[in-house]
């Protein structure tokens, strides 16, 4: 993993990027935010979500690693999982 | 409500109903003198709430006849058949209009305000659309702030293109509600009297629906109670997502109406017009187009239909709307095109009765959702919520493998990316549109149907699958597309 992609760095860019997609202010965007009902935003828009932090991040996540993720914390988790994988590749 | 036509339980019932408002109609609506008017005829609103049609989709327990969605689409259908601007104020109140309060109001709401709306002594209407917030609705700038004082909410903002604006007497409005119930998503459907202090601005000059009302309104410091809020405080996001599918499918019957008035008005040019010693009813073109016209209103009318069965599963209303909604709007369009072309040159006459159809279809491929911004959600819906039908449709399979070589590839080739990829969303959101109509005409034509169904049906489904091969061609590659939309942009210089 990149010494820069710290848990807090990316959950810091996850919540810079969800105020791009969601009204909810950025102080109430927590860890265990849900996707759906606190954060207002459906399938298509979580997708859309995960989408730009694939390119932010270069993830290169398939669309079956981001599938039942429901939180903030999960989007996370996800993207701390891939460059994992991609650091020890 | 409805014993004026007779009673109405059931869908037998129903069509007995509309039977009576088509002779009602056929009497009373004559829509080129709505058009020159600008205006419905005095008394026509009274005449059609006496008849009931204003609770068609109404509970009976609130004074309506309980018929829901399927009731809606089926009166809209009708009234659309005589003149759209009477069926876009009629279906505006059974569909968004009141949607909001019978789905999602409390039993206090509910008695205060939908037995004058099923009695038609109130109109309802809706404002989402905002000047600076077009089909955006998660950047409402309309705002609904608690007054800790009071416990009261102050309201202020404004709204665009508000059909029924200048009738309505009930408002189901959007408004953005942060902070509200301690949820941070922060929107919600309000519901508001015009006696609020609601401002309605001045009719909109229109290029057709001119009988409707379109106006802007304007909320300036309004104080209303808690009240009035549907659904949870602060989280009310998903409900205006499920009234605008309701009401979307409402509009997309209206579509229905309309084309077959041009189908109508058509097949009498052609079948009384002759031409080179015969009737034009006999060229062989002609009928072609004439068989074109009518497999789409088939399939029209079985979409809608499928989708007023999904009424109660929000995630397939969702979807199966916006198919209605663009599949109709567009085939609606194409259907009075064809019909005043078959008209010849008279048919660019206002008198035909050609142009005042085609001018009152433009609008509905841009209102509730305008077309191409639906294909796009459609087809990011399809890349998170597939929706591959079952594979005994054995005459559905080419559109359906269409659907699935596009979307895997796709995900093959680009991943995620796909997501930010408008007009390939674009692409698979129509092959998904064309798919799923074909699955409704499939469904529509039943098992046992008769020669004529059989006819139609093979039609539309040799017209969906051309219009799937034709949508699965790959989209220019983006830096040509690019490079052309530059030197457009250059050479008008902006």
């Amino acid at each position: 993993m990149s010494p820069t992609l710290t848990h807090e760095s990316v959950f810091s860019t996850v919540r810079d990027l969800i105020q791009q997609v969601s009204v909810v202010p950025i102080d109430a965007i927590t860890e265990s935010s849900r996707l759906r009902e606190d954060l207002a935003l459906d399938s298509v828009a979580s997708m859309e979500l995960l989408s730009m932090l694939d390119e932010v991040l270069g993830l290169q996540l398939e669309m079956e690693d981001v599938l039942g993720v429901e939180t903030v914390g999960g989007i996370v988790s996800v993207a701390l999982a891939r460059l994992t994988v991609r650091a020890s590749a | 409500m409805i014993a004026a036509l007779g009673t109405v339980t059931a869908d037998e019932g129903l069509g007995d109903f509309c039977d009576g408002l088509d002779r009602f109609l056929a009497k009373k609506v004559d829509a080129h003198a709505i058009d020159a008017s600008h205006s419905l005829p005095p008394g026509l609103l009274s005449q059609l709430a006496e008849l009931g049609v204003f609770g068609v989709s109404i509970p009976e327990a609130w004074g309506g006849s309980g018929l829901g969605l399927a009731g809606a689409a089926a009166v809209v259908e009708t009234i659309a058949r005589h003149d759209r601007s009477v069926a876009t104020t009629v279906g505006l109140h059974l569909g968004l209009g009141t949607r909001g309060i019978v789905a999602y109001g409390t039993d206090v709401q509910r008695a205060r305000w939908l037995p004058e709306l099923a009695a038609g002594t109130r109109l309802g209407a809706f404002a989402t659309t905002e000047p600076s917030a077009g089909s955006d609705l998660s950047r409402l700038a309309t705002r609904a702030r608690l007054d800790p004082a009071t416990d009261r909410l102050r309201v202020d903002g404004q709204k665009a293109f508000v059909t029924n604006g200048g009738l309505a007497q009930t408002f189901t409005i959007a408004a953005a509600t942060e902070g509200l119930g301690g949820a941070a998503s922060g929107q919600n459907l309000l519901i508001l009297d015009r006696a609020d202090g609601i401002v309605v601005g001045a009719e909109e000059k229109k290029l057709g629906l001119r009988g409707s009302s379109t106006t802007p309104i304007y909320f300036d410091g309004l104080d209303i109670p808690m009240d009035r809020i549907l659904g949870p405080p602060g989280a009310g996001h998903h409900i205006i997502g499920a009234v605008l599918a309701f009401g979307r499918t409402a509009m997309a019957a209206g579509c229905n109406g309309t084309a077959a008035a041009a189908i109508k008005l058509a097949t009498a040019h052609v079948v009384g017009r002759r031409q080179f010693g015969k009737s034009l009813s006999d060229q062989p073109v002609v009928r072609l187009q004439l068989v074109d016209m009518a497999a789409g209103l088939f399939a029209m009318q079985a979409i809608v239909h499928a989708t007023c069965q999904a009424e109660d599963d929000g995630d397939l209303l969702e979807r199966l709307s916006v198919v209605a909604k663009v599949y109709c709007s567009d085939t609606d369009w194409q259907i009075c095109d064809m019909a005043l072309q078959l008209q010849g040159g008279s048919g660019f006459l206002e008198e035909s009765g050609a142009p005042l159809l085609l001018r009152d279809a433009r609008i509905t491929r841009i209102f509730e959702g305008a077309n191409d911004v639906l294909l796009s959600r459609l087809g990011a819906l399809e890349l998170t919520r597939p929706a591959d039908p079952a594979d005994d449709i054995v005459s559905i399979h080419p559109i359906c493998e269409l659907v699935r070589e596009t979307r895997e590839g796709g995900l093959k080739y680009f991943g995620l990316k796909l997501l930010r990829d408008p007009v390939r969303l674009h692409q698979l959101g129509r092959l998904a549109m064309l798919r799923d109509v074909a699955v409704a005409v499939v469904t529509h034509t039943g098992p046992s149907p008769d020669a004529e169904t059989v006819a139609l049906c093979k039609h539309a489904l040799l017209r969906l699958t051309q219009a799937a091969e034709s949508a699965a061609i790959a989209p220019p590659d983006y830096s040509d597309r690019n490079a052309i939309a530059e030197s457009i942009f250059k050479a008008v210089n902006l």
